[in-house]
């Protein structure tokens, strides 16, 4: 029983901080796959981890515009195709970029639960942009043959750069047949970018250049950065917490079942705190021109009439830039997973997933497992993903040479990448995955103790 | 071996994984095949303060609120002449008289007596102003007094001679010449008069009177004889003031013109030959003359005459005759005593307006007509009124041209820079970067408050002024609605359009240095046979819209 249920939650893949990996939950002896799913069960007692060495991730999604769709001949030349670029965007565009660290993680088995101490960092950018910012950038000003402008509708736009740290305690509580775990998670606000739009949208015809609703720019901690960035991991202004939980229940012999809720939580920023809000000035009201006439008949210099200059003041006597100290609340990714498992032999099984995230709109990844133990030393896991419109091939290798524990992970282990020597005349110097809509890697080494030697007499087996 | 089979085929697998790199071709350019949208370019409101010239000194625009905006032209000119005391002379011709009067004294004891005497004297000397006054008192600023004196006497005597009329300015002490005559002697002295002021109380002589005495004894036991006034002069007498009722005086105080050309309204740059020409009509113009005058005595002031002439100098109309041509009155100012200067004595007087409408809108060159100064003696005052030596008339003329009137056939030429468009396609090292504008279209709104239809004729130029035939257009500008008054009741909107193809876009942009704009101006209805007069008050003006439509392409393209 124990070993079924141990098997289960592989799968239950609770995405503690980051973008939901995928492949990690399955490796459940690995710590760090506890950041997903509480209730994973490992096979030693005591785990680990020392600052950086632990665990080291970076990853990327990119939902949207993928720079290789813009590439096209043209009468023999390559050229770079802005339109078909951006008409190749979803009407959403997610860009994550994030870097995890860990500090430190003391796990101990305790009776029939396991204890857990964690700490680490996490810097996340967010940027949800709408097809329509690049349609406004791009000069798409009005449909195809029509003089008619456009409603550009940037109400989805948001960014969110965040560098938090999470001091966490964990606890995995086993039963006869199903398991509960938890985490709660102090999380401590370093700095942070938020940008979101109050259903703001911008008009632009013939007659006038409009913005309705307003964009609202919060900021922590980003003078701290350039002035003394030392006092920012210092400060304790920032606070913020979440919870990850969990649950799994075995159906049938070597058939379960998972769901959990991970990363609901918030942090309120204090520190160091300025908002900006931009608006059109209700006063002056829509722009619709500038007055050159005047000047012209009354024969006054045209020297200082300038269109783009006049533009830019005419908006940004609506930008509310008084240096506010109202602090403001960031909320994580939530996400959700149902997971199923079938264990075909002790050294095999095989699994499926299904995520549920949400940053602006609902995004899902169905993930399919397997798994195979090579003896007490190497262990292999290859997935695959199905999310963004793609299919992602991922895989682990877990190496075990005594007491250390060296494992890679990624979801994406077959993305291409190209090797495009310059871009706009800028040199690159690296081989990038260009049309990889999600990418990251994660390396590490933990420190393992006191194996439990017998399956039997484990609560969960695998 | 066969335990290390996995981890031969995984790092294999690594291996495999980091070999998977495809070359991706570098773009020799980034393309925006299809752009397009509208921007709105110019909103602007021309009110009528808008078309004045700052610089423009002789055109004002001001409004009252009935009858709306005037123009005005100014016409200040100062009359000014000599110092009157140059042209009224007293005693021209200096004043000497011999053998004035002989005063006998008894022999034997007495009282020596006090003689009075009378010395008539002529200050006018045939001065038309002076011969018909009746002076109370002259004010000098300079002159001699001359008198001699001799005494057949036995006695040595001292004659205090008093003149009584000749009194100190500021004590009112009366000049007082102390002889002290021998027998057979002549004395003569010479006085100053500066100082002095002649109280003539509308008479024409000097009084005097002798105090004789003996070693200052008036009464002698024998004094006898005769006391003899053998000359008496006034020489280079000037004056500062005469009270009295003055004389006739009539001075011509010259012409003035008042320049009505170019009275039209200016718009845009003056300097480039964008004065108005056509057909002005105005309503209700008047003219005023304003006065001060700075005589003790009221004054009338002539037109004449008032006549226009064209721009060959060809008399328009001749209205010498005119009941406009009359004399102005002008009241005195008040007499402060000492400074006369400073209070003037202002009035206005209006010339008709059928004079005025007759002679400005048959288009006429300037107006001219000469003002002369008449004073009556008939209406002065004996008690109160005076004459400075430096009173004069201040004259201001004033042609206020109310904007209640049409317009038609109105013309103005002007030039404007054109935008610099050449940005778009500039070049710098290492990046170059085109575009093409395959259709655009500019569209022009105009929202008329003035109780004006507009043409407008628009030319693009290039560098050598020279229109570009592919370019160009008309822009018609409706007139706002007027009542049956003139006044406008409400906004027209007017648009037009004007849509380039590729090539003339790019003639606009590479070719256009600068715009040439004429302009054909006329008051609503002003082409019908019977145009409307319409006004213009500070509410009216004209709404300006611009904006541009355009769709094309670009190119970025590296090189090194």
């Amino acid at each position: 029983m124990k070993k079924i249920l141990t098997v289960i939650f592989s799968f239950v893949s609770l995405a503690a901080f980051s973008q939901g990996e995928m492949t990690l939950p399955m490796m459940e002896h690995v710590y760090q796959s506890s950041y997903y799913i509480p209730t994973a069960v490992p096979d030693h007692k005591v785990s680990i981890g020392l600052p950086i060495i632990s665990s080291f991730k970076v990853g990327f999604i990119n939902t949207g515009f993928l720079p290789t769709t813009g590439f096209e001949k043209q009468n023999g030349v390559t050229v770079f195709n802005v339109n078909k670029f951006v008409n190749s965007m979803p009407s959403n565009n997610y860009l994550h970029i994030g870097n995890q660290i860990d500090f430190f993680h003391l796990r101990l088995k305790w009776r029939n639960s396991f204890l857990s101490f964690d700490a680490g960092n996490t810097t996340d950018i967010n940027l949800n942009i709408p097809q329509s910012v690049f349609q406004f950038a791009t000069f798409q000003w009005s449909e195809q043959g029509s003089e008619a402008g456009r409603l550009f509708d940037f109400s989805t736009l948001n960014t969110q750069i965040l560098s938090y740290n999470h001091y966490s305690i964990g606890l995995n509580k086993m039963f006869k047949n199903f398991n509960i775990g938890g985490r709660f998670n102090l999380l401590q606000g370093i700095a942070a970018v938020n940008v979101y739009s109050d259903n703001l949208k911008i008009g632009v015809t013939s007659e006038a250049i409009s913005l309705s609703s307003s964009a609202t720019v919060n900021t922590s901690g980003i003078n701290a950065i350039s002035n003394d960035p030392s006092q920012l991991a210092a400060q304790f202004n920032n606070l913020g917490g979440s919870v990850d939980l969990g649950l799994s229940y075995k159906l049938r012999e070597r058939f379960f079942l998972g769901f959990s809720a991970s990363n609901i939580g918030f942090i309120d920023w204090k520190n160091d705190i300025e908002n900006t809000k931009y608006s059109q000035s209700q006063t002056k009201g829509p722009f619709t021109g500038i007055d050159a006439f005047g000047p012209i008949i009354r024969g006054d210099s045209l020297e200082n009439v300038d269109f783009a200059d006049s533009l830019s003041t005419y908006f940004s006597t609506g930008t509310d830039t008084t240096a506010k100290r109202t602090s403001f609340r960031t909320w994580l990714t939530p996400r959700l997973y149902f997971s199923a498992n079938y264990k075909v032999t002790n050294r095999f099984n095989v699994s499926a997933m299904l995520k549920l995230e949400r940053y602006i709109e609902w995004r899902a990844a169905l993930t399919l497992g397997a798994q195979y133990k090579f003896g007490r030393i190497l262990s292999v896991i290859l997935s695959s993903t199905y999310q963004y419109e793609n299919i992602t091939f991922g895989g682990g290798i877990v190496l075990k040479p005594g007491p250390f524990q060296i494992y890679v992970v990624s979801d994406n282990i077959f993305a291409t990448r190209y090797n495009l020597e310059e871009f706009a005349g800028q040199k690159i110097p690296v081989a990038l995955p260009y049309d990889a809509k999600m990418f990251n890697i994660r390396v590490g080494m933990n420190l393992v103790f006191g194996k439990i030697l017998s399956p039997k007499k484990q609560s969960f087996n695998y | 071996m066969k335990k290390y089979t996995p981890i031969i085929v995984c790092l294999l697998l690594i291996n495999f994984i980091s070999g998977c790199v495809k070359e991706l071709e570098s773009p020799e350019k980034i393309v925006i095949s299809s752009a397009g949208g509208g921007l709105p370019l110019i909103d602007s409101d021309i009110a009528f303060s808008d078309l004045k010239n700052p610089a423009d000194s002789l055109l004002t625009i001001a409004v009252d609120e009935v009858g709306g905006y005037y123009v005005m032209n100014l016409g200040p000119k100062s009359f000014e002449f000599t110092e009157l005391g140059s042209i009224i002379n007293i005693a021209e011709n200096d004043i000497a008289l011999n053998n004035v009067g002989s005063f006998p004294i008894a022999n034997g004891p007495q009282t020596l007596p006090t003689i009075d005497a009378s010395i008539p004297i002529d200050l006018a000397q045939g001065d038309s102003v002076l011969s018909n006054a009746t002076i109370r008192q002259i004010i000098l600023s300079g002159g001699e007094l001359e008198l001699e004196m001799a005494s057949s006497l036995s006695n040595t005597v001292n004659v205090s001679v008093t003149f009584t009329n000749i009194v100190d300015k500021t004590t009112n002490a009366a000049l007082v010449l102390d002889y002290q005559l021998s027998v057979g002697l002549q004395v003569k002295k010479t006085q100053n008069l500066q100082n002095y002021k002649l109280v003539l109380a509308g008479s024409n002589k000097i009084d005097v009177r002798l105090a004789v005495s003996v070693n200052n004894a008036v009464t002698v036991p024998n004094a006898f004889g005769q006391l003899t006034l053998n000359f008496f002069g006034l020489k280079d007498l000037k004056w500062s003031r005469i009270d009295g009722k003055i004389g006739d005086l009539a001075l011509p105080l010259g012409d003035d013109q008042l320049d009505v050309n170019g009275l039209g309204i200016r718009a845009f740059n003056s300097s480039d030959n964008s004065t108005g020409t056509g057909t002005v009509f105005f309503e209700n113009p008047t003219m005023e003359i304003r006065f001060e005058n700075y005589f003790g005595i009221p004054a009338k002031l002539i037109l004449n005459p008032l006549v226009a002439y064209d721009k060959d100098s060809v008399l328009l109309s001749d209205r010498s005759n005119s009941p406009d041509n009359k004399p102005f009155s002008i009241l005195k100012p008040t007499d402060p005593e000492v400074n006369l200067a400073g209070f003037p004595s202002k009035s206005t007087e209006n010339v008709s307006e059928e004079i005025l409408k007759d002679l400005l809108n048959k288009g006429p060159n300037y107006i001219s007509f000469g003002i002369i100064l008449s004073i009556s003696g008939a209406n002065t005052d004996y008690n109160s009124d005076f004459i400075l030596s430096t009173s004069r008339i201040k004259t201001e003329t004033i042609l206020k041209l109310p904007l209640n009137g049409y317009l038609k056939d109105f013309r103005i030429k002007s030039i404007l820079t054109a935008p610099d468009f050449s940005t778009l396609n500039t070049s710098s090292s290492g990046q170059n970067y085109s575009t093409s504008i395959n259709k655009s279209v500019i569209n022009f709104n105009f929202e008329n408050k003035f109780p004006l239809d507009i043409l407008a004729k628009l030319e693009f130029l290039d560098a050598d002024s020279v229109a570009i035939p592919s370019l160009g257009t008309n822009v018609t500008i409706n007139g706002a609605n007027v009542d049956a008054q003139g006044s406008v009741q409400t906004a027209v909107t007017t648009k037009n359009r004007l849509a380039l193809d590729r090539l003339q876009f790019e003639d606009l942009r590479n070719r256009c240095k600068s715009i040439r704009i004429t302009g054909l101006f006329g008051t609503k209805g002003a082409n019908d046979a019977t145009p409307k007069s319409v006004k213009f008050y500070p509410t009216n003006k004209l709404n300006v819209k611009i904006n541009f439509y355009g769709e094309g392409s670009g190119e970025f393209t590296f090189t090194d």
